[in-house]
């Protein structure tokens, strides 16, 4: 396995989060709770533990991936930032899609099922990230001549770089900044249920892809960002955080008549044959009407 | 193989270390609802949407009960420190113990609602058949 910079950055995660604890306990002591807390980290200790399972398995999709393109950048030092920039912009496509189709939703929800928004929050990382093939979308980075160890260095560095991201500690960093980067008013916003919020932000590093691709939402203070899922999950059980849509997908998909069981899985979270539930974007439209209508 | 098991025995000891920090600190503390506003913004969340036609807060902050202008009933419970909408279906009998409205949900909730009670408990009974 290549240089992992995550795991060297775990203490440094440690360390943040006691400190962001203090700022809590004097200046938002509802930003934590311990149970919560205890479900994010027991989330993110699986997800290590998945990690070292399947990522083997990862390295070598896309070393073969490179091994067959006819293109090979090797370790010139230009390629990093390049490999960097569109690494980001490969995690955009795979969180888009992880917010609107139900099969990578499946995989990706356990880490917006917290209520709380604050630094342990970013440890709820998926389990079933490998099952449901999403590193797919770093695939192309390979076929077009990356080394595998600079894009999987890359996507350590990017992930680190959310952490940070993820506390109410912080309300807007300087204007260049909020610009270009993604910010913790930014995915803030990412992590909310107001319906103004749903389905926006999904930058990693770099909030321009939002920008360019129509998808950016800036923060309103005058609407408080309520945090977690559309439907709570009410419960602090790692497992079913984890394992809860997954359940609920497979459920849908053997009731489902057969000409809808494909919907089911590749349609946006909350898509149903008969209308009998609501997508981010008939929440949006309800809410846009309801203000009309008061 | 020893060192990646170090490395969970460790991240283990410091997942526990964090959590006993974070109940020491005080964050393990129920959520309490300030307001019949901010009861009401919680129920607009609500999966499917729930426009509040009456609303009775527990006087000690710990949960509401709501009815909307078609007549279905949810229920704020608290999770932790925050609340959690909840539609309370047909069958959920409500019942009035004193002041107390207790809703026979899982879990079961108490909320202290004075003399609203009763009516609450009536209003869970006599639900139109559509909405119950």
């Amino acid at each position: 396995m290549p240089f992992d910079p995550v795991a060297f950055a775990i203490p440094l995660f440690v360390v943040l989060v006691i400190a962001e604890m203090l700022w809590a306990r004097r200046r938002n002591p509802v930003a934590y709770e311990s149970r919560d807390t205890a479900t994010s980290l027991a989330i993110g200790l699986g997800s290590t533990v998945a990690g070292a399972l399947t990522g083997g398995v990862v390295a070598g999709t896309l070393v073969w991936a490179h091994s067959v393109s006819p293109i090979s950048l090797g370790w010139v030092w230009w390629a990093w930032p390049l490999c960097f920039v569109l690494d980001d912009l490969a995690y955009y496509a795979f969180h888009r899609s992880a917010h609107r189709v139900r099969w990578f939703w499946a995989s990706h929800v356990n880490h917006h099922s917290s209520q709380h928004y604050n630094l342990s929050t970013a440890l709820r990382q998926s389990w079933t990230g490998f099952f449901a093939l999403t590193f797919v979308f770093r695939l192309p980075l390979a076929f077009a001549g990356f080394e595998p160890g600079m894009i999987l260095v890359c996507g350590g560095f990017n992930l680190i770089y959310q952490f940070w991201i993820h506390t109410e500690s912080i309300k807007r960093m300087p204007r260049w900044f909020e610009a270009v980067m993604n910010t913790p008013s930014h995915h803030r916003v990412h992590h909310a249920v107001n319906p103004r919020y749903l389905d926006k932000n999904y930058a990693g590093t770099f909030i321009i892809w939002d920008r360019m691709f129509g998808t950016f939402v800036a923060e309103d203070d005058a609407d408080p960002i309520r945090y977690g899922i559309v439907s709570q999950l009410g419960t602090f059980n790692p497992l079913k955080a984890v394992f809860h849509e997954w359940a609920a997908l497979l459920k849908d998909l053997w009731r489902a008549p057969w000409r809808h069981k494909l919907s089911y899985l590749l349609r946006e979270p909350g898509w149903t044959h008969d209308g009998s539930r609501e997508t981010s974007d008939m929440i949006r439209a309800r809410w846009e009407r309801d203000k009309l209508d008061s | 193989m020893n060192s990646e098991l170090l490395q969970f025995g460790g991240s283990l000891l410091a997942i526990t270390a964090l959590v006993a920090l974070a109940h020491w600190l005080g964050f393990s503390r129920s959520a309490r609802l300030e307001s019949e506003e901010a009861a009401r913004q919680l129920l607009a969340l609500a999966p499917g949407g729930f426009p509040v036609a009456a609303l009775a807060l527990a006087a000690d902050g710990a949960g509401a009960i709501a009815r909307s202008r078609d007549g279905r009933l949810a229920l704020l419970r608290p999770h932790g420190g925050r609340f959690i909408a909840q539609p309370l279906p047909p069958e959920t009998l409500l019942e009035a113990q004193g002041e107390t409205l207790c809703i026979h949900t899982t879990p079961r909730i108490a909320l202290q609602l004075g003399q609203e009670a009763q009516a609450w408990a009536q209003a869970g009974a006599q639900r139109p058949v559509a909405a119950r």
